[in-house]
């Protein structure tokens, strides 16, 4: 049963999905439009064979992680500094709106506008992600239990010792799940802007150019290329979600 | 010296203490009593300054009067274990982590790993009581500490915080009466809510 539910059953998901998208690309009959899944596979591993398939994908990965690692220490700043201060958090509130509701293509030729080509996938990425994980870290200093700081408070424990054992265990399962969340999210806009800003070395180029070129076997290839990062970031963030939350007993500490 | 003047203090318009004055000495146990909800944990909550007076107030002799408390919740940090619970309030130093171990066996815990989830209602109290312990305060604060505690277990707790509060005040607040005589040198008992009265010590 449990063979049947780890395997059995995502592979027969996989392979209806792969029969119905067989039988839509023979109904149309025309690779130009929709070419087969073993079309599709062939170019995939064409294109993973290429030097240059390494350097775009290393460098859109590179340019995507580049705007997550800025938003996290940007939104426990933050977030710890609007906890204390409501002036602060009633300016930065209508930023953190027009941030969520914006849409990513907007900000996206705006940013064409104002700054380097080069940094705007990143620039997106942190729009996207800075907003989920300012709002979730300012729940997690909300959800703080008021007990233990009292207790703290009582014993005249540093603010340092506060942050690390009390504030920090009650904002972790908040942050870690915005993290997750917001990761597949950051990869999507990241390559949106590759693809809008037309980065040179970017996945997203090479997107864009096999639209051009009327290249469909490669614009699903780049695509499945897409998913499987997006799954690999998603699943390692995931992977870290679990061991965090793990309570490890030191040597040392008993 | 630990002077109450004309305290009161009231939740949502209801008094839970009224117009009490109390005077306690620098050193001794004392033990409060009394039916359950007086007011009797509110009064050690206005002591450690947990909670502000609504009227009077509370004044100690001395500059500094440091204070050290065993809240009748426990509160824990749940991701750490009892040992790091008991070091959590000397600094969370691995240098003091034989001390918190020491305070933790007089108190009768031995598995000082366990986190606060393995660990049943009594043994939880035992823990708050020697992080309280742990630190070193003119005045010590007890809330319930035996309440979850069989008598055999009581008497070796109250042994350890008689043994290290030696010299200090230690305000406890005990539901046991007959206990609370038994190892207290002296014994308030509030027998009507809201706490009021004038008390001297």
């Amino acid at each position: 049963m449990k063979i049947f539910k780890k395997v059995a059953l995502p592979l027969s998901v996989a392979l209806f999905w792969l029969v119905l998208w067989q039988a839509a690309a023979m109904i149309l009959n025309n690779s130009l439009i929709l070419p087969t899944p073993l079309e599709t596979l062939k170019r995939l591993l064409e294109l993973t064979a290429d030097n240059e398939f390494r350097k775009f994908t290393a460098l859109s990965i590179l340019r995507i992680f580049i705007g997550i690692l800025i938003s996290i220490p940007v939104a426990w700043f933050t977030a710890a500094l609007c906890s204390k201060s409501k002036v602060l958090s009633s300016l930065l509130s209508p930023a953190i709106t027009i941030m969520k509701s914006t849409p990513v293509v907007s900000f996206i030729l705006i940013a064409i506008f104002l700054v380097d080509r080069q940094i705007i996938p990143s620039l997106i990425t942190f729009m996207m992600v800075y907003p989920v994980l300012f709002e979730n870290i300012q729940e997690g200093i909300n959800q703080t239990p008021d007990e233990l700081l009292q207790m703290a408070n009582t014993f005249g424990i540093s603010w340092v010792l506060k942050v690390k054992r009390i504030y920090f265990p009650a904002i972790k399962p908040f942050f870690l799940s915005a993290l997750s969340t917001s990761v597949g999210l950051a990869v999507k806009a990241g390559v949106a802007a590759e693809v809008v800003a037309y980065i040179p070395d970017s996945i997203g180029k090479k997107l864009s150019d096999a639209k051009s070129f009327m290249e469909p076997a490669d614009l699903l290839a780049w695509t499945v290329v897409i998913i499987i990062i997006s799954l690999l970031i998603e699943k390692a963030v995931r992977a870290m979600t679990k061991s965090s939350g793990r309570r490890s007993k030191h040597a040392s500490d008993k | 010296m630990l002077r109450i003047n004309d305290l009161s203090k009231s939740f949502n318009n209801k008094d839970v203490i009224k117009n009490l004055s109390l005077s306690l000495p620098d050193s001794g146990f004392i033990a409060i009593c009394g039916p359950s909800g007086c007011g009797k944990s509110t009064l050690l909550h206005l002591i450690a300054g947990i909670e502000k007076p609504s009227e009077g107030e509370i004044c100690f002799s001395g500059e500094k009067c440091s204070i050290s408390m065993s809240f009748q919740d426990s509160r824990l940090l749940a991701e750490r274990t009892a040992l790091q619970n008991v070091n959590f309030v000397l600094g969370d130093k691995k240098a003091t982590l034989s001390r918190a171990e020491k305070l933790l066996f007089e108190v009768g815990i031995t598995d000082v790993g366990l986190y606060p989830d393995e660990l049943s209602g009594g043994m939880k109290a035992r823990v708050s009581i020697a992080r309280a312990l742990a630190k070193d305060a003119d005045i010590y604060l007890f809330d319930e500490p035996f309440a979850n505690l069989d008598m055999e277990t009581a008497e070796m707790t109250a042994a350890a915080i008689k043994k290290h509060t030696e010299g200090v005040l230690v305000i406890a607040v005990i539901h046991d009466k007959e206990f609370a005589v038994r190892i207290a040198d002296r014994v308030i008992y509030f027998d009507e809510t809201p706490i009021t009265g004038e008390y001297i010590i």
